[in-house]
């Protein structure tokens, strides 16, 4: 695929998941407001707590790739460094392949965990949803930010093919 | 061993800029795999990753750094330093120490120090350069205040520290009350020390007659009744910190509607920011308790409490160790990812020693206040001079060594008389 276009598909895929991580978090504030309003009334919301939980857990694996994508993960920068010396660009490569493993890795376990739900068929207390489907999303969300730490690395490769060329 | 090895295999992923989170997590279960097995580390892995993360506490972090970044929209940071400025600013250093009444007020109703740091430089500073106030004084005071954001209620790095440690949110909300109002206090008497000693530094501004002042204080309404909705709904018991932080963002925005500063490409903007923001904190957190797992499973709190017995030292000696490491640590990390990185070593040593986690905790955030403004990477600083690059960084430390003394005086007050932090919370149900 070239180059560009995956660049414009990236972009349209970070609106689409900003607009969903947005609807999220103004989800977990409606029903906080909604439920203690209600229950000044005596109507508070039953599934208030699962919905909510339920809500962070997949907000978090939303959010969880564009925070990757735009490189905002809080590191220690101790030390200054040339961005473009060869040595930083190799240690910045395995660095983001370290990742790559953690993620793989706790994807895989979040699917085992999605699988135990299953098995043992829990569900939601009051809204009685299977909670297995949404860690199945979660470990899903996880494998794709692993995906875009291979992204970045790729993204890496190329801008230092090109600036070397310069 | 397998710690010493734990910790430098820890730091030298730091040093490689491993994302904090994700080093934290892969020494700790690491370290977890090395002592009960790889299968359970995996079984723990998988159960934090979505336990953990589906967790109620977990959704108060994103709605109050939602409502701190409304209410930095809002434009309500203009109006508050417009009052403080009439209640203040005839005085000398009138301009510095409405600066510093401004930013107690923001961080009522803003989590976050470097929210509050950002939104009352842009505000406080032209009216100080227009008195002529030295910019050492002007940043000073901007950079200091801005750490209040950290302490005063509601605040982000509490609720992190309540989660880490299973505190109570709310109490610990209760605590910080007190302790921030010294905090104010005792900045604003080092601007007064501070100009007595050199007047030209910050010279009286206009004076406003009393029925001005009183007149003045419609501008504080907004802030006033959303932090005494919040604070005040926590406080009686009526909801619970998350329901807090949900009611807070719903005042915020109402603020920001009624103030007319609404729009929906800035308010779709401030909810993505928020949720990234949120995340980027989130994994350092589920990292933490990754790496707390394996420091428990490791009896590290265990050792270094019988260590520190057998040296028969007056546990207030721990405390002020303690309180060294996080001075020295503040100068080189970034200041919530400190904390989050030590305090499942260092709470567990100081509940065996008998103290209130409730107290350690403000005692840990003012510590963390400090490392906001000291070089080489105070974080305050660097906030500062991407809102006001004219300032040089050495003008802005110079400017915050009075403040630091302040906070100084404020550990040794807080460490004295536990009852500052102690008091608000033993009156809650």
């Amino acid at each position: 695929m070239h180059f560009n276009t995956a660049r414009t598909i990236a972009r349209q895929l970070e609106s689409m998941a900003a607009v969903v991580a947005g609807t999220l978090i103004f989800l977990l504030v409606l029903i906080t407001f909604v439920d203690v309003t209600g229950r000044q009334f005596g109507h508070p919301l039953a599934f208030a707590f699962e919905i909510t939980q339920l809500t962070v857990g997949i907000m978090f694996y939303t959010v969880l790739p564009l925070v990757t994508l735009r490189r905002e993960h809080i590191t220690v920068d101790l030390i200054a460094i040339n961005p473009d010396s060869f040595g930083v660009r190799v240690l910045a490569a395995l660095v983001n392949l370290l990742c790559v493993g953690a993620l793989a890795v706790t994807a895989k376990e979040l699917w085992r965990q999605g699988e135990m739900l299953e098995m043992l068929n829990t569900v939601t207390m009051f809204t009685r949803w299977p909670v297995a489907p949404f860690v199945y999303f979660m470990a899903v969300l996880a494998m794709f930010t692993a995906l875009i730490f291979v992204a970045l690395v790729v993204i890496d490769a190329r801008h230092a093919r090109r600036f070397d060329k310069e | 061993m397998l710690i010493f090895l734990a910790f430098v295999v820890l730091f030298a992923l730091l040093l490689c800029r491993v994302p904090i989170g994700f080093a934290l997590g892969l020494v700790g279960t690491g370290g977890f795999a090395t002592i009960v097995g790889l299968e359970p580390a995996l079984r723990s892995l998988g159960e934090v990753a979505s336990d953990t993360v589906m967790s109620y506490d977990f959704a108060v972090i994103p709605m109050f750094i939602l409502m701190a970044n409304l209410i930095g929209r809002s434009g309500i940071s203009d109006d508050l330093y417009a009052t403080s400025n009439v209640w203040f600013g005839g005085a000398r250093g009138g301009l510095a120490i409405a600066t510093i009444a401004s930013c107690g007020g923001f961080s009522a109703v803003s989590g976050s120090s470097l929210a509050t740091a950002a939104t009352m430089a842009k505000v406080a500073i032209p009216p100080m350069r227009s008195y002529h106030y030295s910019d050492t004084l002007a940043a000073g005071a901007v950079a200091a205040g801005g750490t209040l954001g950290i302490l005063i209620p509601p605040s982000i790095a509490l609720v992190l520290y309540g989660i880490m440690t299973q505190s109570d949110i709310g109490k610990l909300f209760a605590a910080g009350v007190l302790p921030g109002i010294l905090g104010i206090v005792l900045y604003m008497a080092a601007i007064a020390i501070w100009v007595r000693i050199d007047p030209d530094i910050g010279p009286a501004a206009k004076k406003h007659s009393f029925p001005e002042k009183i007149a003045s204080l419609r501008g504080v309404i907004g802030i006033l009744a959303l932090f005494t909705l919040v604070m005040g709904g926590l406080y009686v018991g009526l909801f619970t910190p998350t329901e807090a932080a949900g009611i807070g963002s719903c005042g915020a925005l109402l603020i920001t509607t009624l103030r007319g500063r609404f729009n929906w490409k800035e308010f779709l903007e401030v909810i993505y920011t928020s949720a990234r923001t949120s995340v980027t904190l989130l994994t350092i957190l589920i990292g933490a308790m990754l790496f707390a797992n394996f420091i428990n499973v490791a009896r590290l709190p265990q050792t270094i409490g019988d260590w520190v017995s057998g040296l028969e030292l007056a546990p207030i000696y721990v405390i002020l160790v303690i309180v060294a490491v996080y001075v020295i640590l503040g100068c080189f990390l970034e200041s919530l990812s400190m904390m989050l990185l030590t305090v499942p070593i260092f709470y567990p040593i100081v509940e065996m020693m008998g103290y209130d986690l409730i107290w350690f905790g403000i005692l840990v955030i003012v510590v963390i206040e400090i490392s906001m403004i000291t070089p080489p990477i105070g974080i305050n600083i660097f906030v500062l001079r991407s809102v006001l690059p004219d300032i040089p960084t050495k003008t802005i430390f110079k400017g915050v060594i009075p403040f630091i003394s302040a906070d100084l005086a404020r550990i040794s007050l807080l460490i004295i008389f536990p009852a500052i932090s102690l008091w608000l919370p033993s009156l809650m149900r």
